[in-house]
């Protein structure tokens, strides 16, 4: 499978892209991080035990982080959570990108500003 | 005993973090948990009976010098509490991208932990070095080629052994305050690291798997046991 976001090759069972990061492809499956099911309700595989969360809705923050992840879940399986600012496609036509990517990922500005250059010993 | 020599007892960690992709999940558990991090410690170590005076935390981000445009990245040291909230912004701006191939410059990002600016102050010292990482090392030295490359790194595996020290040669690093915790696969060189290197925690982890395998209040007791 390949990840969503560069495009390379992902091992099979991997939760996260190991060159960018992003929320590797649910494995064996069709549906991904962020990606819609049409017309779907999720199945506990999704992550909400008894749930009902439409397939392709978003986790606030969408961090996909070991703290996004819910019970029976896998971290790549993101549903909505109740009270959530995001809305998916469905709920807001016309919007083609709802989910922000990689929330925690924070700007290089802020990198720089508490990290520098090593350097020489 | 009796002597009014006020016993101080000084904490300094170097946190040497794996940053290339797949190491989204301990550094998302990382971040959730920096603001509270000083505290977090403090309260194990009370129930352990031990006071700690005074606690730095400095951080090294390394990736791969070949394959990323920033592979090696440090902060000064934090002094906690009072700079936990400059400490949680710091570790809040870290990005887990890159790697090029799967063995990065954790040996580079060693050597700068154990040139760190360590405390001479404190009666009773200790020197942490805490290395976050899912993936084997390059050798030292694999990337000279590369014009990132620092100057002034050991010229080979045998040096940085050096550099380490031992009870007859301390050059760098007190070997009775130092301690290195390895979160870090059983895979070149961390294992020859655990076993050939005096004063090492080493907690395997599944490789390519950014060490989901380990919660927070496991990282927590395993620093704590090594002060």
């Amino acid at each position: 499978m390949f990840c969503r976001k560069c495009g390379v090759e992902v091992r099979a069972g991997a939760k996260f892209c190991h060159k960018c990061g992003h929320p590797a492809p649910v494995s064996g499956g069709t549906a991904s991080a962020g990606a819609r099911t049409p017309g779907g309700t999720a199945s506990a595989g999704a992550g909400i035990p008894g749930g009902t969360a439409s397939a392709g809705a978003w986790t606030p923050g969408s961090t996909a982080s070991a703290g996004a992840r819910m019970p029976g879940g896998t971290a790549s399986a993101e549903a909505r959570m109740p009270g959530s600012p995001y809305v998916s496609e469905k709920e807001k036509p016309g919007l083609i990108k709802t989910m922000p990517e990689q929330t925690d990922h924070n700007s290089d500005e802020q990198f720089q500003e508490w990290f520098s250059d090593a350097g020489d010993l | 005993m009796g002597n009014g020599l006020k016993m101080t007892y000084n904490v300094d960690m170097v946190f040497c973090i794996d940053a290339t992709g797949s190491m989204q999940p301990v550094i998302s558990t990382v971040k959730q948990n920096a603001l509270s991090f000083y505290h977090d410690v403090v309260r194990v170590m009370e129930n352990k009976q031990k006071t700690i005076n005074s606690m730095r935390v400095r951080v090294i981000v390394f990736r791969d010098y070949i394959a990323d445009d920033q592979p090696m990245m440090t902060t000064k040291f934090f002094e906690l509490p009072a700079q936990a909230a400059q400490f949680e912004a710091c570790i809040n701006s870290i990005s887990a991208m890159g790697g090029g191939d799967e063995p990065e410059d954790g040996l580079e990002a060693l050597a700068y932990a154990i040139r760190s600016d360590w405390t001479k102050e404190g009666t009773k010292r200790r020197n942490v070095i805490v290395v976050w990482t899912d993936a084997s090392t390059h050798e030292i030295g694999y990337a000279k080629s590369d014009p990132k490359y620092p100057k002034g790194m050991p010229e080979s595996f045998n040096q940085l052994t050096e550099w380490w020290g031992d009870r007859q040669m301390e050059p760098y690093i007190k070997n009775a305050a130092k301690r290195l915790v390895l979160f870090a696969p059983k895979a070149p060189y961390w294992e020859q690291i655990s076993s050939t290197w005096n004063n090492v925690i080493h907690y395997p982890s599944t490789a390519g798997r950014g060490l989901e395998e380990f919660t927070y209040k496991e990282i927590v007791d395993a620093i704590c046991n090594s002060i």
